[in-house]
């Protein structure tokens, strides 16, 4: 590990304060620039590009780290019109909250490592904010993803190593990148591109720290970012709201 | 460098790029309301997004010019690591910029040459000035990533061509991943914030015509 524990956790403390800024004003930003529903057809814009970004899966670190099955052709049909689309970002955002939280407590990470998660586990829920601040109230995402859950939760109990554990949370974080870089290849309202472009980098920035813990931070600077390993509506659907 | 007829003007506002077009290229009878919401015209769709293209690539060439700056210094002494990273960066921005060229080409404009004018004296010229050690030359750095993700975050926003979202956010995301390895040779937490701040990025006066 290149990055002590005590640094990590400092580091950690001394960055809370700008990101709760910065949190503090992006709902105000989104619902100002979101727009009530469009017509029936209309709130598609990330399920469509999820789905339709979601072909080519199997990146180095993207799902298959997880184990989780990529999506295949028959698996991208087309959302439902609707709420849908933020509510499927919402509820892989809560997942992600959950499942950083859940590495947190399993006792095998460092207490730096611990905090680390938990501050990103932090990120993840106001990703999941973010999107259902678009939402009607009645229509917001309270849940995690249960397929997102059932998928990574059974192998985040059976790791017992700190990298295998990090690894783990590696894969999430650039699949949730490849997620969102689908999510914005196809039109969606103004509210939902502005929430996917705004997280995708963060979500990046996740994946460097993490790899930089593994010692890989090379391996995690690419040129360009990918949409493979991106997670589809189809293959992580939305549970009831 | 619009296309021939275009009338378009891009006017910046936090968030968001609104295209007004001219009125030459607006098919008859289109009622669209510029600036809202509603679907923009093709005309205006193409000269908006051709004008986010050379921004962003004008962009792309003023980081390349500025890590070829700072490779061409002796001191201050930055170390093999950092020296390496800073490598590695110019050339992802070489790359980025043959993206954004090739994408303006694709869509029917014109491959963008020149670096960045107003961000040259704003950002470079400044920023060299004061990076005269390690630290500020990797503070430097991190300013210049920083920079380039939000500007790129604000011009996915702009953008109308979706297929030209995914080419600007690819490029984007990496320059987050830059910001996060110079964060970690600074010994600061890689990633500090929930959401991009898109504010970095302003004021927007080297949005290119």
């Amino acid at each position: 590990m290149e990055v002590s524990d005590g640094e990590v956790r400092a580091l950690a403390r001394a960055a809370d304060d700008a990101h709760h800024t910065a949190l503090a004003q992006l709902p105000d930003e989104l619902a100002e620039r979101h727009r009530p529903p469009p017509p029936p057809g209309g709130r598609r814009g990330l399920l469509r590009a999820v789905v339709a970004g979601g072909v080519a899966l199997g990146s180095a670190v993207g799902l298959g780290r997880l184990g989780v099955a990529p999506a295949t052709a028959q698996d991208l049909e087309p959302p439902p019109p609707g709420l849908d689309t933020a509510r499927f970002t919402a509820s892989i955002e809560l997942a992600a909250a959950a499942i950083y939280d859940g590495a947190a407590a399993r006792g095998v990470l460092g207490v730096a490592l611990v905090d680390l998660s938990q501050r990103f586990a932090g990120h993840h829920r106001d990703h999941a904010g973010a999107f259902n601040a678009l939402l009607p109230a009645e229509h917001q995402v309270v849940t995690p993803n249960a397929t997102a859950m059932n998928t990574f939760g059974p192998q985040l109990q059976a790791v017992d190593d700190p990298d295998q554990l990090i690894g783990l949370l590696l894969g999430l974080e650039e699949a949730a990148v490849a997620t969102y870089l689908a999510a914005v290849a196809v039109a969606a309202p103004p509210g939902e591109i502005d929430a996917a472009a705004a997280i995708l980098p963060v979500e990046a920035q996740h994946a460097v720290a993490l790899a930089t813990v593994l010692g890989a931070r090379d391996d995690a600077l690419r040129s360009f970012e990918r949409a493979d390993g991106a997670m589809t509506l189809a293959a992580f659907p939305i549970g009831p709201s | 460098m619009l296309r021939a007829g275009a009338g378009a003007l891009v006017i910046g506002v936090p968030g968001l790029l609104v295209a007004c077009n001219g009125g030459d290229d607006t098919p008859e009878g289109d009622d669209t309301p510029e600036g809202g919401d509603g679907p923009p015209s093709p005309a205006t769709v193409g000269d908006a997004d051709l004008t986010v293209l050379r921004t962003a690539t004008s962009i792309e060439l003023l980081l390349v010019e500025a890590y070829d700056r700072i490779a061409g210094r002796r001191r201050p002494d930055l170390g093999a690591p950092a020296r390496e990273l800073l490598a590695r960066f110019a050339d992802h921005h070489a790359e980025h910029t043959q993206s954004l060229r090739a994408a303006a080409v694709a869509a029917g404009g014109v491959a963008h040459d020149d670096a960045n004018e107003a961000l040259r004296a704003r950002l470079l010229v400044p920023g060299l000035d004061a990076a005269t050690t390690r630290v500020s030359v990797l503070a430097f750095a991190r300013e210049l990533e920083q920079f380039a993700a939000a500007a790129d975050v604000r011009h996915v926003r702009g953008l109308v061509d979706p297929e030209l979202r995914r080419t600007v956010l690819a490029v984007g995301g990496a320059e987050a991943r830059h910001v996060a390895a110079v964060r970690g040779l600074l010994a600061v937490i890689p990633a500090p914030d929930a959401f991009v701040d898109t504010a970095l990025a302003l004021p927007d006066d080297y949005t290119l015509d």
